[in-house]
């Protein structure tokens, strides 16, 4: 499915912007050339006597000579632009991978509430719009970032508005870790732990402050800290015990200075 | 008033009274080196997730202004005349409100200004109103009316009927928008097609 949207915005994006180039066919150069080729092929067969004497021969062979070289360049010409126009339509891949990234994250919107869906329809409808709205660069590459940025907003401003207003935070973050996620900038193990939360209960370390700090607490820390980026975060905690504590609100401090008050 | 005339319990108090004030931003406290500059943003929520699930959705908020901008908070206000210049003949609107939201002044201030004030009509539906409902429908594809359909969550029986009447518009031969205003709640019971566009 994925490799199939992709296709369908690159084909979408690239045709919008080759309205404003021609492209020459080189198929009808090529078909004028076998033509030639083929009457020049047919006259050889009616020869008879001296070639040189046959005036008309002559000059249908260099018509045909002429004609053909002329192709030979208007052929080399269309090659030529067309390895051009290749170089440009890949310029607008991360175009088409961010419009199909962020249709994928939309379609999860339906595991929110079932009546988030979003058609395609109505998905490249905006994204068309949005190719034709947004800023023209004369570097391609500037207009690849200036397309992505206006599609991304363009789809949140849309979206927003069939949304209840205590899903829309849901909406942004979901944007912004499918486009941190395609850079390769969010671990999938920290993702599930942000979602899930801990999955291990047996621990040899204590709880440095259970005056204050709860088990549940507790437990997350150390569930944390088997994630590799968070290495050693339990033995520091406990280390910074006093620092972390400012995070923390402590009631039961507050009920000891009303006690020792009375 | 918290009174005490030991100086040790008053450092104390001043000292709960800035944890607790600290506390209130959580989500912005530094951690300890060498985490601190080691973890990103991102990480950070998984700390705070562990110690202040509460601030969670503010450093979410800081998350996404940090990555998207700011912009990406700060929804644009709902614009009816933008939503229906979008919209076309054989494609409803649909409301769907909470308790207390009623859009019908937005809508009736809307059809003022295209000028389509005498050519609004609208029918509140319940008991025995799916035939009404039907015929303004009808009427409305044919001259040109806005029809307006409330309560569509009262009508559950009436709701495939209304489907087949939607699908089966004619895009050439329709010149309005029809408008339904279903509540929450039975959404499980309202056709799939129109949920295709919302307001």
């Amino acid at each position: 499915m994925y490799p199939y949207l992709w296709e369908r915005f690159f084909k979408c994006s690239f045709a919008l912007i080759q309205n404003n180039l021609r492209v020459p066919t080189q198929v009808t150069h090529r078909i004028s050339v076998i033509t030639l080729q083929s009457a020049y092929i047919r006259t050889q067969g009616h020869l008879q006597g001296n070639i040189l004497d046959d005036e008309e021969l002559i000059n249908t062979l260099s018509q045909s000579k002429a004609t053909s070289d002329t192709i030979q360049a208007k052929v080399a010409e269309a090659e030529a632009t067309e390895a051009q126009i290749d170089a440009t339509r890949e310029l607008y891949r991360p175009v088409a991978a961010r419009a199909s990234l962020l249709f994928f994250c939309i379609s999860d919107l339906a595991t929110v509430d079932p009546m988030y869906q979003y058609s395609l329809t109505w998905f490249c409808a905006l994204f068309i719009r949005a190719m034709e709205d947004a800023p023209q660069f004369e570097d391609v590459s500037e207009r690849g970032v200036a397309l992505n940025d206006w599609f991304t907003y363009s789809l949140y401003v849309n979206v927003c508005r069939s949304l209840f207003e205590r899903h829309k935070l849901t909406l942004s973050f979901l944007l912004s870790i499918a486009i941190l996620k395609s850079q390769g900038r969010i671990d999938a193990n920290e993702w599930r732990f942000l979602l899930a939360g801990p999955t291990e209960t047996e621990f040899s370390m204590k709880n440095p402050a259970s005056q204050w700090l709860t088990e549940k607490c507790w437990t997350e820390v150390l569930n944390v800290a088997l994630l590799p980026e968070f290495a050693g975060f339990d033995r520091h905690f406990a280390d910074n015990i006093d620092h972390y504590k400012a995070c923390i609100p402590h009631p039961t401090f507050l009920l000891s200075i009303y006690t020792h008050a009375q | 008033m918290l009174q005490s005339t030991d100086a040790g319990a008053c450092t104390q108090v001043s000292c709960a009274v800035q944890g607790i004030f600290d506390s209130n931003e959580a989500h912005e406290l530094p951690l300890a080196e060498p985490f601190e500059s080691k973890l990103t943003t991102f990480q950070k929520l998984l700390f705070l997730r562990c110690i202040r699930p509460d601030k969670v959705m503010m450093a979410i908020q800081a998350f996404v202004v940090e990555h998207m901008g700011v912009r990406f908070i700060e929804p644009p206000p709902f614009d009816l005349s933008a939503t229906y210049r979008e919209s076309d003949a054989t494609t409803p609107l649909i409301f769907v409100l909470s308790a207390g939201a009623d859009p019908m002044l937005d809508l009736l201030k809307l059809a003022d200004e295209m000028q389509f004030s005498k050519k609004f009509e609208k029918v509140s539906l319940g008991q025995g109103q799916g035939p009404k409902a039907e015929r303004l429908l009808r009427e409305g594809m044919e001259r040109g009316l806005w029809v307006c359909l409330q309560n569509c969550h009262l009508a559950v029986s009436w709701m495939p009927a209304m489907e087949r009447i939607i699908e089966g518009i004619e895009k050439d031969k329709v010149r309005s928008i029809p408008l339904a205003c279903p509540t929450p709640g039975l959404l499980a019971s309202f056709p799939l097609l129109e949920v295709r566009y919302q307001c």
